[in-house]
């Protein structure tokens, strides 16, 4: 796999520091009340990543079980989205409607009925592969996937389409799990609450596509930040 | 183009940015005619609102003409437009039940609100980035979201001036007073009459109410709300609690609305109290509007609160509000709502927001805006900024 040769590149030391730095500048960025920890989040999950896929051999080497034996916290998120539940299946269905949106989802190629080639592209532009296998799948109500045998982690996951009471459309849940096989092992802790903040983040943006059609965003926006290096300066008021 | 950056506390600027471009399929880029200063841009200013950024650009009442659409827009070139401040998708649970500031679909960084408030509201232009970090549009173009569903095409029959209040505080001095359910003889009180306690005080006697009595302690601004047809009342003058039981018979007035938001002012304890305690970094909102307000409402009866309130309240004396059986009603403002009928409103002649208007300036004059805004109360209540103004042309003239 892809995510293999990029292993090589990074030594386990700076593996370590980027994963002990990250998980600072993360859980420091949220434990703050202030929002305008942003900066540091971003960072802090970047990092984090970057530790988790290059400590990702090591664990994959401990890590044997992806059965349902998996164990760890379970991170179900959910959003109510003003839709009938069989449209949202079908169009969540069509992996290939990934990237349009989950953010750190750059390409998804099909392989065949149930199994596809997922590219994330994480903050700071790492990129790795893995493939995603359907493992049950219900239309119009929900599909369960794990990562197929030599991807670089053990992940399971699945998505439901549950008719919302009322008028009010579709209850999205999703969940993600990360195997913690080896003793409560630090990825484990870490992995499914970063996970966790994402798919959050990834329902959010799939409800605005459904229900207004495009994402929200002010990527590419004017500011007086082009022109000086001031995006540390901030209205912070001490809490 | 140019656009007013923050920088700081207490620090605009004027600087030339990129233009905005279009960056979603409902995106309208206007070009700005008129724009104006509003209280809440004094939070940015003053530096009370966390999470703006250096470079940011402010500006969340404006209006101009329609330059460029993307590929669903309602809207085509040369459209003459009021954007409301408030941005909504149109689409959602919220914007369905016209509770438009609530919209689910138009802030990028709800997470961030979800974090400091639970949900999120919608996103707004030229405000911190918990609502989104959208710039705004104290500059020449701006990007305007969901063009669709914003903002509200006005006739050439009415000027900029009498319709740029559209935007935000005409709907939101509306709002504060249709939220006091007002019943025919009803008595309102109005605390803070800087321009949005001015349009409560003249919506809250338009929607019927039979007394409204406006607090403040700058004489202009009474002024201004007397001639609105308001009862004056200056806080430096009288104990406001007081001469509310005399004026109601001791009931107290049936509706209370917070104009001043966090940025009370008053000599009273606890003004005192707040501020010691902001100087000293235990930053939490300012209330004594607020907190005479609850003290003076009769029981049974409504507070409407149009004002900002950003986190914390300290010292919020909630048994009363319990015991007098108290309604709150406050949130931003759903300005999708009112607009329609606000802007038949003013071509009928019943209303013209212009009166709040006290200075006119281009946009290069935007640091002194601000400055003279902040300082001045006196002599300043709402100022008006265009872009197509220059400094020079303006000495010249
Ligand atoms: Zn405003
Ligand atoms: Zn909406």
């Amino acid at each position: 796999m892809n995510a293999s040769n990029r292993q090589s590149n990074i030594g386990t030391a700076e593996r370590w520091i980027s994963l002990a730095l990250g998980t600072e500048f993360l859980y420091r960025s949220l434990k703050k009340r202030n929002t305008s920890a942003l900066p540091a989040a971003i960072i802090g999950s970047g990092l984090v990543y970057r530790g988790l896929m290059n400590y990702c051999p090591l664990y994959s080497a401990l890590g044997i079980d992806r059965s349902s034996r998996l164990h760890g916290p379970d991170a179900a998120v959910t959003i109510i989205v003003a839709k009938p539940p069989a449209e949202l299946y079908r169009f969540w269905r069509d992996v290939q409607n990934a990237p349009l949106f989950m953010s750190h989802v750059s390409a998804v190629h099909v392989l065949d009925q149930t199994h596809s080639e997922w590219t994330m592209t994480l903050p700071g532009g790492h990129s790795f592969q893995w493939t995603a296998e359907i493992t049950a799948d219900e239309p119009d109500s929900g599909f369960e996937w794990r990562s197929a045998k030599g991807s670089p982690f053990s992940v399971n996951g699945n998505v439901r389409f549950k008719k919302a009471h009322g008028c009010r459309g579709t209850q999205v849940i999703a969940s993600i799990r990360f195997s913690r096989s080896g003793g409560g092992s630090l990825l484990g802790k870490l992995a499914t609450p970063l996970a966790k903040y994402s798919v959050r983040n990834d329902l959010a943006r799939f409800k605005s596509l459904m229900e207004a059609g495009e994402i929200p965003t002010t990527e590419g926006q004017p500011s007086g930040r082009v022109w000086a290096d001031r995006a540390l300066v901030t209205s912070e008021v001490p809490a | 183009m140019k656009a007013v950056c923050w920088n700081g506390k207490n620090d605009v600027r004027v600087e030339t940015v990129p233009d905005p471009k279009i960056l979603n399929p409902r995106d309208a880029i206007v070009r700005i005619t008129s724009t104006a200063i509003c209280g809440s841009d004094l939070h940015l200013y003053n530096g009370v609102i966390p999470t703006l950024q250096a470079g940011d650009i402010l500006g969340h009442e404006f209006m101009g003409e329609v330059v460029e659409v993307g590929h669903e827009n309602g809207l085509k070139r040369g459209d003459r437009v009021v954007v409301p401040f408030t941005i909504s998708c149109g689409n959602c649970f919220f914007c369905k039940k016209t509770l438009f500031s609530l919209c689910d679909n138009s802030n990028p960084n709800a997470l961030l609100a979800e974090k400091a408030y639970g949900q999120s509201g919608a996103g707004l232009f030229g405000f911190s980035h918990m609502y989104g970090g959208y710039a705004g549009g104290q500059a020449e173009y701006v990007r305007v979201p969901f063009a669709d569903v914003g903002p509200i095409k006005v006739p050439e029959s009415v000027t900029d001036e009498q319709v740029l209040f559209l935007s935000d505080i005409f709907p939101t001095g509306y709002m504060a007073a249709e939220n006091c359910n007002i019943q025919p003889d009803d008595i309102v009180a109005v605390w803070g009459c800087g321009p949005v306690g001015q349009f409560a005080v003249r919506s809250a006697l338009l929607l019927g109410a039979g007394q409204v009595i406006a607090i403040d302690n700058v004489k202009s601004r009474l002024k201004l709300a007397e001639q609105g047809g308001a009862v004056p009342l200056n806080y430096d003058e009288v104990d406001v609690i007081d001469r509310l039981k005399v004026m109601t018979g001791g009931m107290g007035p049936d509706s209370c609305i917070d104009c001043v938001g966090m940025e009370s002012h008053g000599v009273s304890v606890d003004a005192i109290y707040d501020r010691v305690k902001q100087s000293v970094f235990l930053a939490t909102d300012r209330l004594h509007a607020l907190r005479q307000a609850i003290q003076a409402c009769r029981k049974g009866g409504v507070i409407s609160v149009p004002g900002v309130y950003g986190g914390v309240l300290d010292k919020f004396n909630f048994g009363a509000a319990f015991a007098k059986g108290l309604t709150f009603r406050m949130g931003q403002t759903h300005v999708q709502k009112y607009m329609p009928k606000l802007l038949s409103l003013v071509e009928s002649g019943l209303i013209d927001p212009s009166i709040v208007i006290t200075h006119r300036m281009g946009l290069d004059e935007a640091p002194e805006g601000y400055k003279l805004f902040n300082e001045d109360k006196d002599n300043c209540i709402k100022i008006v900024l265009s872009p197509g103004v220059s400094r020079r042309a303006e000495v010249r003239a």
